[in-house]
């Protein structure tokens, strides 16, 4: 009887836990999921995404995918996009927020006015950028020239575009990075400082030593949101570029675009959405290992 | 109470779920066209034209809303003839197509191989009034899948030269010099302005892309493809020689120049543009391009062959109107009953007197309007004659891998300085194992 008792008072704490957590469940499995679970169905498949009818290929398309050499091109970019975004925004936001914490004059202004890229959608300040990189007529020739450097061709020319387009997502994002280390070197507590300034430590030791451990959750998030940002960067590439010149910018996301929507191939768009999944998943791995050595909790 | 509120919550939790579940399952219902206020039909079509195009295909809208009382058709105005495809596809897979859509030839058949357009041969089998001999053949064909006709061309296009004519005439230079592009070439060096490295007035502008480009290959006597489908022959000597000779007019000699990059069509209004403001001798544009030209500056010829002894043969394609497969039956009335309309003799002389785009319609060669305005406007003429010894657009075997490779290959070249053999290469190979894999 006893044990009876205790059976139904198990199952109505597991009814009740279940109908505490179904509220975020359902709409998880319904739009992230299940979606994921068909996607990597449908890789295994010839599908076209319209008509209803599709045929179980196997791993043909992971085959294809493998041996085009496009794909080995869009995932070199898709890299040097993502190394060349990581690494500028996570310094540029720690440098800019070690000058702003020191309460220097109209230190509000210049946070709000380095934040702001980051409200702005993407499409909007990508079209102002195309404009200031006009190689002819655009403001960052003008500059080049002010300081007597030679012109560059930005976005006209593959060796310099994809530069660009980095350039244009590091100004969006490092303002955003610069919020997250402003709270994170705010909770640093000042008598470490004071007691390394007792023990002799300099500035640099000091931050060496005290802010970068300290601040390392901080850079262990801010780097595995960037990185799956640069992975799924989309609109600056499709607004600046669309890719090119010569496919120079065309990263895995903007390929897997192409595959889908210009060229109807849904099976392999969706193996090459399932290798980026991997991608990330395999970075965040790769980072999270990492950390064990270098954040401190 | 506490149990009751978890009943509640439970029965609640439960209807949310199923009710998401049936949502994401398919329907069979039977579908049932869109009315207006006064009871007439909505007809959805979209289309990617801008500018003058959009205006007047907008007039002709109306117009065809206003002859009849049964349907009334419903513009909506894309970025481009892309972005007009690319949302058909998410409309056909959300069963939320539009009744009619502009298209190129290639999406046509992509889309009727896969069996997602309705087949406009059994409207035209019923209509006593359609005659096939009355429109012009290499269109029809385009819109056509075996045998039947799954998207109906409405206007061709082409791609033609306009020139500065005052810049000709005080350059001393005749149309004459227009015969081949290797004479333009030489033109362009004469006509070229320069101030130190700065260039003031182009020779020429070519339209960024590889359409011009593929145009002055198979003018040399290029083909994409051999005659059995199986063998890519984009770096053969007729392609880089002509390829090769444009990248040396725009990198080396300086006297032709690209307007690359930018939103839909911003390049393409910046090359007319130059034409327009003094800034060019003249450019490769559409036949399309005529609405929006100013005939008293410029005037209208055709591509020529690349050389002598070669023959001009620029691709002709049409654009068609297509009707998804899973529109009702009342829609695909109205849509027929609009292309029936757009494509009769008189409304598609009126259309290819104010865009330039060839009529479809033989019979419009001989509408009043139209010979009037060939006479007052002899540039009106000059596609429909280009038309005539074009090449048939080429329908890609792999979905769109020869000319994905073929646009990378023309980056190269106009944007980039590579030499065109090293690019043709490139693309040769990629394009070659693309058709290979297809010819499995």
């Amino acid at each position: 009887m006893e044990i009876k008792s205790s059976f139904k008072r198990r199952i109505s704490k597991v009814s009740c836990v279940l109908l505490f957590i179904l509220p975020a469940v359902i709409p998880l499995g319904v739009f992230w999921i299940w979606p994921m679970i068909k996607a990597i169905f449908m890789s295994f498949t010839d599908w076209d995404y319209m008509s209803s009818a599709y045929n179980m290929v196997g791993i043909k398309n992971y085959r294809e995918l493998f041996s085009d050499n496009m794909f080995y091109n869009a995932l070199k970019n898709t890299f040097v996009f993502t190394l060349g975004t990581l690494v500028p925004t996570i310094v540029g936001g720690l440098a800019i927020a070690m000058v702003l914490k020191k309460n220097i004059k109209g230190s509000a202004l210049y946070k709000a006015i380095i934040f702001s890229p980051w409200i702005t959608p993407t499409v909007a300040i990508s079209i102002v950028w195309s404009w200031i990189f006009e190689p002819r007529y655009g403001f960052a020739n003008y500059l080049l020239q002010l300081f007597n450097l030679p012109k560059s061709q930005w976005l006209q020319s593959s060796e310099t575009a994809m530069i660009s387009v980095i350039i244009v997502t590091v100004w969006k994002g490092f303002g955003w990075a610069m919020v997250f280390y402003l709270t994170a070197l705010e909770k640093v507590p000042r008598h470490l400082y004071e007691a390394a300034a007792i023990d002799g430590a300099n500035s640099w030791n000091k931050f060496i030593s005290i802010t970068l451990p300290l601040i390392s959750p901080t850079t262990f998030f801010l780097s595995i949101i960037t990185t799956i940002n640069s992975l799924q960067a989309y609109d600056q590439i499709q607004v600046l570029t669309q890719g090119g010149p010569s496919g120079s910018t065309r990263t895995i996301l903007y390929m897997y675009y192409q595959t889908a929507f210009e060229n109807f191939n849904i099976g392999q768009a969706t193996a090459m959405a399932t290798v980026i999944l991997l991608i990330i998943g395999a970075l965040a791995g790769v980072q999270f290992i990492a950390s064990k050595k270098w954040v401190h909790y | 109470m506490n149990k009751f509120i978890k009943k509640l919550c439970a029965i609640g939790l439960i209807s949310v779920l199923a009710g998401s579940m049936i949502a994401c399952g398919s329907t069979n219902t039977v579908k049932k066209a869109k009315k207006t206020a006064s009871g007439k039909v909505e007809i959805e079509y979209w289309y990617g034209l801008g500018g003058k195009l959009d205006e007047n295909m907008k007039k002709i809208i109306t117009d065809f809303n206003g002859s009849q009382d049964k349907y009334e058709v419903k513009g909506v105005a894309q970025e481009d003839y892309k972005t007009t495809f690319k949302n058909l596809q998410a409309g056909i897979a959300a069963k939320k197509s539009p009744a009619i859509a502009l298209l190129e030839a290639d999406k046509v058949n992509m889309l009727a191989k896969k069996d997602l357009l309705t087949n406009i041969s059994d409207y035209t089998s019923k209509d006593s009034e359609y005659k096939e001999e009355n429109y012009l053949e290499s269109f029809l064909e385009s819109g056509k899948s075996g045998g039947k006709i799954y998207a109906f061309p409405i206007y061709g296009t082409t791609q033609l030269l306009y020139y500065n004519k005052q810049a000709f005439k005080d350059a001393g230079i005749s149309e004459d010099s227009l015969k081949t592009w290797t004479g333009i070439g030489e033109v362009a060096k004469k006509l070229t302005k320069k101030s130190g490295d700065e260039v003031s007035f182009y020779g020429w502008e070519p339209m960024w892309g590889k359409d011009n480009l593929i145009d002055a290959a198979l003018s040399n006597g290029g083909k994409i493809l051999s005659d059995d489908g199986k063998k890519v022959l984009i770096n053969s000597e007729e392609w880089v020689e002509s390829w090769d000779s444009f990248r040396k007019w725009i990198h080396e000699d300086k006297i032709m120049r690209i307007h690359s990059g930018g939103q839909g069509w911003e390049y393409w209004y910046a090359t007319v543009e130059d034409a327009m403001k003094d800034k060019s001798a003249g450019y490769t544009g559409s036949s399309g391009d005529q609405g929006d030209l100013d005939f008293n500056k410029l005037a209208a010829a055709q591509q020529p062959a690349f050389k002598e002894g070669k023959e001009s043969k620029p691709i002709a394609e049409a654009r068609l109107l297509a009707i998804p497969k899973d529109v009702s039956d009342e829609e695909k009335q109205g849509a027929y009953e609009f292309i029936k309309y757009f494509t009769s003799a008189k409304v598609s002389a009126n259309w290819s007197i104010a865009s330039g785009y060839i009529s479809v319609n033989k019979g419009s060669a001989s509408v009043p309007e139209f010979i009037e305005h060939v006479k007052k406007n002899p540039q009106a003429a000059v596609p429909g004659i280009q038309a005539a010894h074009g090449t048939k657009m080429f329908i890609d075997p792999t979905d769109g891998k020869i000319a994905d490779a073929l646009k990378i290959a023309a980056d190269k070249v106009e944007v980039e300085n590579v030499s065109a053999k090293q690019a043709l290469d490139e693309a040769q190979k990629i394009a070659q194992e693309a058709v290979d894999s297809v010819n499995k």
